[in-house]
């Protein structure tokens, strides 16, 4: 099929996914307003939120056939588009599986918390998937008001609202400065088309404006991925809200920040890379270095998993400023493995909580490793491969972005990422440590590990090890995705000395 | 599949580096009764499986040999590359000799968590034998880092007091070398890609690059941190005393015996071959036989004054790779070669210091040296056999410690001889911490009471110890099968090196730089 965006009707083929996913939410909806309340159980609620997960990634595979007219078109239907699309649905469907249980145990069981989660989705899909500037917008604000009103969903946690209202107050905060840098860049190109603005007006005629228009966006944008220092709100946010939120937060939400991101400066404003250059290079060192030093002193593991989110936000941020097709292959290959990890960590981190969140110190996992010995195991296993240890998917997703940013020039961003990688050692070592290596602290209640919970870890642990040992596969759809999609901005000047193609 | 052909093709390579990791998950599996058989057997099929290596391995061949080479990551040039050479041949069957013996050391010693122990036990091994065979610059770090988490498991989870301190030095010591050698990995495979055209980790491949200049200094740099801290060279040695002393026996074993070797051996496979240019260069040249000779003198020094057992001999340890890399770094065929089979007779003796240590330890619970004495009155087979471990050590004539020394001494004085000299110093140092510390222990007089009722060896630690001792006797009367299979591979690679040093001193003519690329057969 291939839709050429004549008839309005196009358009509705373009967003089939999204609008699958929404129909489903508003479904939902009306399905839990009219159901019995307070039996204390919203599970039913979430094996619909599964089926409408389906179907989007069905009308997602449907929605590789389709072929688009130009590049410039407000929805792009491109691999970048699908590939992001079935990290989202994957990781939706991995939260909405680690949900079941814990929103039983900690009694928020109202039905919203799944069609919030849709709801989010469609708007991380519309994020990553347009080239519309006030497309992208719209898509920030829907996912973000979902998200903030899921970090303050368990009501009866003073945390919770805290971090429900630092995050709204910041989130908005950075919404302005977004609009700001959006308006601008259309006063001075006339166009909110990211395809075409760099046309519009032309990479040797920038003036300041324009240079201020990018410098808003990109403290806009790193509001949203948590760069530093616009990542205060971040630890609080990630503590406070309910665990499979928090995951959802680390992978889905800070992943589709990045998909637009990346759209915006590398596909779209690709030509303007040395005037940008500049900023995100510092937001890459910062958000490397700043947040590994901090993990250091945690002691909350939801913290330092946060802590950790932020710096992987860093990492990132390199494959970003790498700004070729390695650069967003490998944010591409990243994400997956990343929202693989962090989701399997969080999952074990849920459980292992216990009723009302009691113990989340890193004290708690004291010799975990011999009672527990398969959570801690697959709990080693997710913090080996955030910290990038071979043979897992975090080690291979880091020497792609290492690669991007040789094949880049940027030795001088290579080098710090390692040794921040080096410093991350010290604190996912502390977890292991604390788990195989001290004496068991004294035994508690026993947990439950319930099927759903279960089968998301599996799905995790396999993906986590089967990127690791045999990464092809992904690494060549990864890159497939990112075929030509620098294509409109492809007359940039490569700053590197050693860099082919 | 015949015998013959499984020892010509690269499937005994495979089988090595992937059984004690197959071995080690079933060990997670076993029934706790049948747990150390299990172990030791899965040991003794690797070291027999091994064995014949040594003779079907072709003397005199510089090619590798069970080499193959499969796409692994084909879009990234990556492959499944492995080879055996005279520099890994002998570090390969140290090492699958030492895991039986690992295995039988920990029998008594390892009371706690028996599955998960021997599981990292075979796993390192897995690592171990990969970076040894690996050809492939991706697979080699994979395997690198590899050794990294069950190395830190066994001193962290079975070690002493310190333990958890000991872990994570030696955790992110290691790795913070080896990061930016991940880098140079990458510089390295941009530089292929630029002067080539395709895409290739491959190890012979990158012996084809001709890079020269600053980026040669800096790429050997980076190598030469992350193989300098593994060796350990001089100023970056501290984390192996904390290591070795917090480390269970066999743990400290396999790290002195085997584990340290991964560093010299990234030199002569990578740092060296890969950057003569900067390998050769006299600065550099000077700094690492200075840095091997401070290495030598300064850790007998420190040993000699230690009152811990555990720590002398780590410092031994220090010192004997100082004699390693002097005789890598003087660039002698001889000077290569006694390097390499210096590293093998001390994982040796070495090896069994760490296991006579242990069954001190075993026997008292306490590494003071303090402790000790008069125990060749007491126990008489323990105190023969330290004695000996400690004379091979220091590398009397007859034991196998000498054959490598010497060799050393004589390689380096071909084109340095006052290194030589202060080289040389190191063998009379070596004899004034080894043997104060034999008296200390062995003879003099029985000063504590407790010490009376000490037990002579058991059946079961002859077994141990006994094969060390002979093969510290075979390789110091008759070491000409092992130093046969050393050279064609020691000489390719200073002759390598002397090409270089000439070109570079003629003005590089591209005759030179095909010679260089072209010096040796490659698999294709």
């Amino acid at each position: 099929m291939q839709l050429d965006f004549i008839s309005h009707l196009d358009y509705l083929w373009a967003l089939l996914p999204e609008a699958v996913l929404a129909t489903g939410a508003l479904v939902l909806l009306i399905i839990d307003g009219f159901s019995r309340r307070g039996d204390g159980d919203n599970r039913g609620v979430g094996w619909g939120a599964m089926l409408f997960l389906a179907l989007a990634m069905a009308a997602n595979i449907w929605l590789m056939g389709v072929e688009e007219v130009g590049t410039t078109g407000m929805v792009a239907i491109d691999g970048f588009r699908i590939f992001t699309n079935f990290i989202f649905l994957g990781a939706g469907a991995l939260t909405v599986l680690i949900s079941f249980d814990y929103n039983v145990r900690e009694d928020m069981t109202d039905g919203e918390y799944y069609a919030l989660l849709l709801f989010a989705l469609v708007g991380m899909m519309i994020l990553a998937g347009s080239r519309d500037l006030i497309l992208i917008f719209l898509g920030f604000e829907l996912m973000s008001i979902a998200v903030y009103v899921l970090v303050g969903f368990n009501r009866k946690d003073p945390r919770s609202a805290e971090a429900s209202l630092k995050y709204f107050l910041l989130g908005a905060f950075a919404s302005a400065f977004l609009l700001y840098g959006m308006a601008l860049l259309l006063g001075t190109s006339g166009t909110t088309n990211i395809g075409l603005m760099s046309l519009m007006v032309g990479a040797d005629s920038v003036g300041i404006l324009t240079i201020a228009g990018l410098a808003l966006l990109a403290i806009g944008f790193g509001f949203k991925v948590s760069a530093v220092p616009f990542h205060i709100w971040t630890p609080d946010a990630y503590e406070g809200a309910p665990t499979p939120v928090t995951a959802f937060l680390g992978a889905a939400v800070k992943g589709a920040a990045f998909a637009a991101f990346i759209r915006i400066f590398v596909v779209g404003l690709g030509d303007f890379h040395p005037y940008w250059e500049t900023i995100i290079w510092w937001f890459a060192v910062l958000t490397m270095m700043l947040p590994n030093l901090m993990a250091l002193v945690q002691n909350n593991i939801k913290r330092l998993l946060a802590y950790s989110s932020i710096a992987h936000a860093g990492y990132l941020l390199v494959a970003l400023i790498s700004a070729n097709e390695s650069g967003m292959a490998s944010f591409l290959f990243y994400l997956v493995a990343y929202t693989a990890m962090i989701v399997g960590a969080f999952a074990i981190v849920l459980v292992l909580a216990g009723k009302g969140d009691k113990y989340q110190q890193l004290s708690d996992y004291n010799g975990l490793g011999w009672t527990r010995p398969w959570a801690a195991a697959i709990l080693a296993l997710f913090l080996v491969s955030l910290a990038g240890l071979p043979p897992t998917a975090g080690f291979v997703g880091k020497f792609y972005i290492l690669r991007a940013a040789v094949e880049a020039g940027y030795l001088n961003l290579a080098v710090v990422l390692v040794v921040s990688t080096l410093i991350s050692y010290y604190y996912y070592l502390r977890v292991i440590v604390n788990m195989y290596m001290k004496p068991a602290a004294e035994p508690r209640e026993s947990v439950t590990w319930a099927g759903s919970l279960r089968t998301a870890l599996v799905i995790c642990a396999i993906v986590t090890i089967l990127m690791g040992l045999f990464p092809s596969w992904p690494l060549l759809k990864a890159r497939q995705s990112v075929d030509g999609l620098r294509q409109v901005a492809a007359h940039v000047t490569d700053p590197s000395p050693i860099a082919r193609n | 599949m015949s015998l013959a052909n499984f020892y010509s093709s690269h499937w005994v390579v495979t089988f090595l580096v992937f059984f004690p990791a197959v071995a080690g998950i079933a060990c997670l599996f076993i029934p706790k009764g049948w747990l150390k058989q299990f172990a030791f057997g899965a040991g003794m099929v690797e070291f027999l499986v091994s064995l014949p290596m040594f003779w079907t391995f072709q003397v005199g061949r510089v090619e590798y040999q069970n080499f193959v080479s499969i796409p692994w990551i084909p879009d990234w040039g990556i492959s499944y590359s492995l080879g055996v050479d005279g520099i890994s041949i002998l570090l390969i069957l140290l090492t699958t000799f030492l895991l039986p013996i690992s295995v039988l050391v920990s029998w008594e010693q390892i009371n706690t968590k028996e599955r998960a122990y021997y599981a990292m036990l075979l796993v390192l091994v897995t690592g171990i034998l990969g970076v040894f065979v690996a050809m492939d610059l991706f697979l080699f770090y994979v395997f690198w880092e590899i050794t990294l988490i069950p190395m830190y498991f066994l001193i962290g989870v079975w070690g002493h007091e310190r333990r958890i301190y000991a872990a994570v030095k030696f955790f992110l010591f290691t790795a913070f070398g080896s990061l930016l050698m991940l880098v140079a990995i990458l510089v390295l495979f941009w530089v292929h890609l630029d002067q080539f055209g395709f895409a290739s980790m491959a190890y012979p491949e990158m012996l084809r690059l001709n890079i020269g200049g600053a980026m040669e200094f800096w790429l050997f740099a980076a190598f030469a941190l992350a193989f300098a801290i593994k060796v350990p060279m001089f100023p970056f040695h501290t984390w192996l005393p904390d290591a070795h002393v917090e480390a269970p026996t066999a743990g400290s074993v396999i790290l002195a015996a085997v584990l340290l070797k991964m560093g010299v051996y990234g030199f002569l496979r990578f740092a060296i071959p890969l950057f003569p240019g900067a390998a050769l260069d006299p600065s550099v040249v000077m700094t690492m036989l200075v840095l091997g000779l401070i290495g030598i003198t300064y850790a007998a020094w420190v040993a000699a004054m230690q009152p811990n057992l555990k720590k002398l001999i780590a410092y031994t340890s220090v010192a004997h790779l100082g004699f390693v890399m002097v005789g890598t770094f003087a660039f002698t065929s001889m000077g290569v070669a006694g390097g390499v089979l210096q590293m093998v007779n001390h994982g040796i003796s070495t090896g069994a210091l760490f296991i006579l240590a242990g069954f001190l330890y075993q026997r008292r619970h306490t590494y003071e040296i303090a402790e000790y004495g008069g125990l060749a009155k007491i126990v008489p087979v323990f105190s023969t056999a330290l004695v000996i471990t400690a004379l091979a050590s220091i590398g009397l004539p007859g034991l196998n410690g000498f054959v490598g020394e010497f060799m050393i001494l004589v390689g380096a004085f071909l084109r340095y001889p006052w290194v030589t000299l202060v080289a040389a110093t190191g063998v009379v140092f070596a004899a004034y911490y080894m043997l104060p510390m034999i008296r200390r222990v062995v003879w003099n007089d029985v000063t504590i009471e407790e010490n009376r009722g000490l037990l002579d060896l058991s059946r079961l630690e002859l077994a141990i110890i006994v094969p060390l001792l002979l093969l510290m006797v075979l390789m110091g009367v008759y070491p000409k099968p092992f130093i046969d299979r050393v050279s064609a591979s020691s000489d390719w690679l200073v002759e390598r090196i002397e090409v270089v040093a000439e070109q570079r001193s003629g003005g590089a003519s591209d005759v030179a730089a095909a010679d260089i690329t072209e010096s040796r057969p490659r698999n294709r």
